[in-house]
């Protein structure tokens, strides 16, 4: 896939951003373009109180794959073999995509976590005709498995083709390995839409467990699996209402970019810039 | 009471057309007309005021529209607030879809309900007519006699000149 999509000629959208360790260095927001705040129809929604988001270091990222193994396991996400893998059918939360480029005959790669972006204005809310998705009062996107009759079109409709799409009965088949699922996470029957939830299992302790103790949620008491699993801290999770957080901080970072801004979704998910450590202009491609 | 009514059949279209409007400007009154389809230019013949249904279709749908469109508001804004893709809760243009759909079926039903009652036709009742053949080939015009300046003679020399085919005379609801 190239790292830059071409819609309609002379746009481009960048979905991996990079620059080199000396442009930074110059500029702290080299390779990284301002976004432009888009006109809405509507006035966005107020959200008073928690509104989670996250933000991904592409720097950091080295591709390891932990934290889809970690969100698998944490979310009851059932492995679908092979041969559904090859019908597009497989069922990760979160995938990471690679980008590569040409470089003087060597290659570079760009690696980037995908998980659901929690958009504010989720394109995919919009078009379920059972209302199967819809917003929290915490800005997440919600998947409401007993009404979802499976039409797909939310995986339609998204635009970073995180959603998954359950096939089979998957918990029916290995009974044995039924005894490895996750309690705190609801089990998926056939014919209906899942996705990345922010491991909403894990806030909700963290909401709990902070009210039994009569104080608020702290900054990294709520860690979803793949930031928990990441060794490269690459994953960071947190309420982006709250200034203080990491994630908040991180979001005025000017290396903070959010994939496909443009398409006014407004994602809760953001990017850091990849920094590589290389001079520019010793053949370091800006963009893939 | 009842009134006397006098039922003159024709034959054809254009006949009952010359012989309503005729009749009319002798001053006679018209009680009715049977025919067995919709003659076009009959109602301006017989002198009819334009038909008060659209009001009362007008009655049945206005309500029927604010009904649907505060009731979707209420459920949208009021009692269960949904945040569904960063839209507002008071998303109105969902609601015109099943705001039309409810005008119409009030509106339809109602009008129905309103003909079928001013017009004393309610299931099981029978109403007389003059002359059979209004459901099959004639067109029968039917005057009052009783109680308005009726001359017969006059009356039946209008209707030999627009070709009459046939008169009775007959009670009202006796038929």
């Amino acid at each position: 896939m190239p790292a830059r999509l071409a819609s309609v000629p002379g746009e481009t959208r960048d979905i991996v951003r990079e620059t080199t360790i000396s442009e930074h260095r110059k500029d702290p927001s080299s390779g990284n373009e301002p976004q432009r705040k888009h006109q809405s129809v509507w006035p966005e929604h107020v959200y008073e109180g928690h509104r989670w988001g996250m933000a991904v270091d592409l720097g950091a990222c080295t591709g390891c794959s932990a934290c889809v193994v970690s969100c698998q396991a944490e979310n009851n996400v059932p492995v679908v073999g092979k041969d559904e893998v090859g019908r597009k059918r497989d069922m990760s939360w979160l995938r990471i995509d690679r980008y590569y480029a040409d470089r003087d005959g060597d290659t570079d790669v760009v690696f980037q976590p995908m998980m659901c972006q929690q958009c504010g204005n989720a394109p995919c809310e919009t078009v379920c005709p059972v209302l199967a998705t819809m917003h929290s009062t915490e800005g997440l996107n919600q998947q409401i498995y007993n009404r979802c009759v499976g039409t797909r079109y939310c995986a339609n409709n998204c635009p970073y083709k995180t959603r998954r799409f359950n096939w089979f009965q998957y918990q029916e088949e290995g009974r044995l390995s039924n005894l490895a699922l996750n309690p705190d996470v609801t089990v998926r029957m056939r014919g209906v839409m899942e996705k990345c939830t922010f491991c909403i299992q894990r806030i909700q302790e963290a909401k709990f467990e902070a009210k039994g103790q009569g104080r608020a949620v702290r900054d990294g008491d709520i860690r979803p699996a793949c930031a928990q699993s990441c060794p490269a801290q690459a994953i960071v999770f947190g309420d982006v209402n709250d200034p203080k957080s990491r994630v908040s901080q991180l979001r005025k970072d000017p290396r903070h970019y959010r994939v496909l801004a443009e398409l006014n979704v407004e994602p809760s998910v953001g990017y850091m810039v990849k920094v590589r450590g290389r001079t520019a202009g010793a053949g370091g491609p800006e963009h893939g | 009471m009842s009134r006397t009514l006098f039922a003159a059949s024709f034959a054809r279209e254009a006949d009952i057309l010359a012989a309503a409007a005729e009749v009319r400007r002798r001053g006679y009154t018209i009680s009715d007309a049977y025919v067995p389809y919709p003659v076009h230019g009959l109602d301006e013949a017989m002198g009819l005021a334009p038909s008060r249904m659209g009001w009362a279709c007008f009655l049945f749908g206005a309500p029927a529209l604010v009904a649907a469109l505060s009731f979707q508001g209420w459920v949208a804004a009021v009692d269960w607030p949904i945040n569904i893709g960063g839209k507002p809760f008071f998303f109105w243009q969902a609601f015109i879809p099943v705001g039309f759909e409810f005008t119409v079926l009030c509106a339809g039903l109602g009008t129905v309900a309103t003909l079928l009652l001013t017009q004393g036709l309610l299931p099981g009742r029978r109403r007389a007519v003059p002359d059979m053949g209004a459901t099959d080939d004639r067109f029968v015009l039917v005057l009052v006699k009783s109680g308005t300046a009726f001359d017969a003679g006059e009356a039946m020399a209008v209707l030999r000149d627009c070709r009459v085919v046939e008169t009775r005379e007959f009670l009202e609801g006796a038929a």
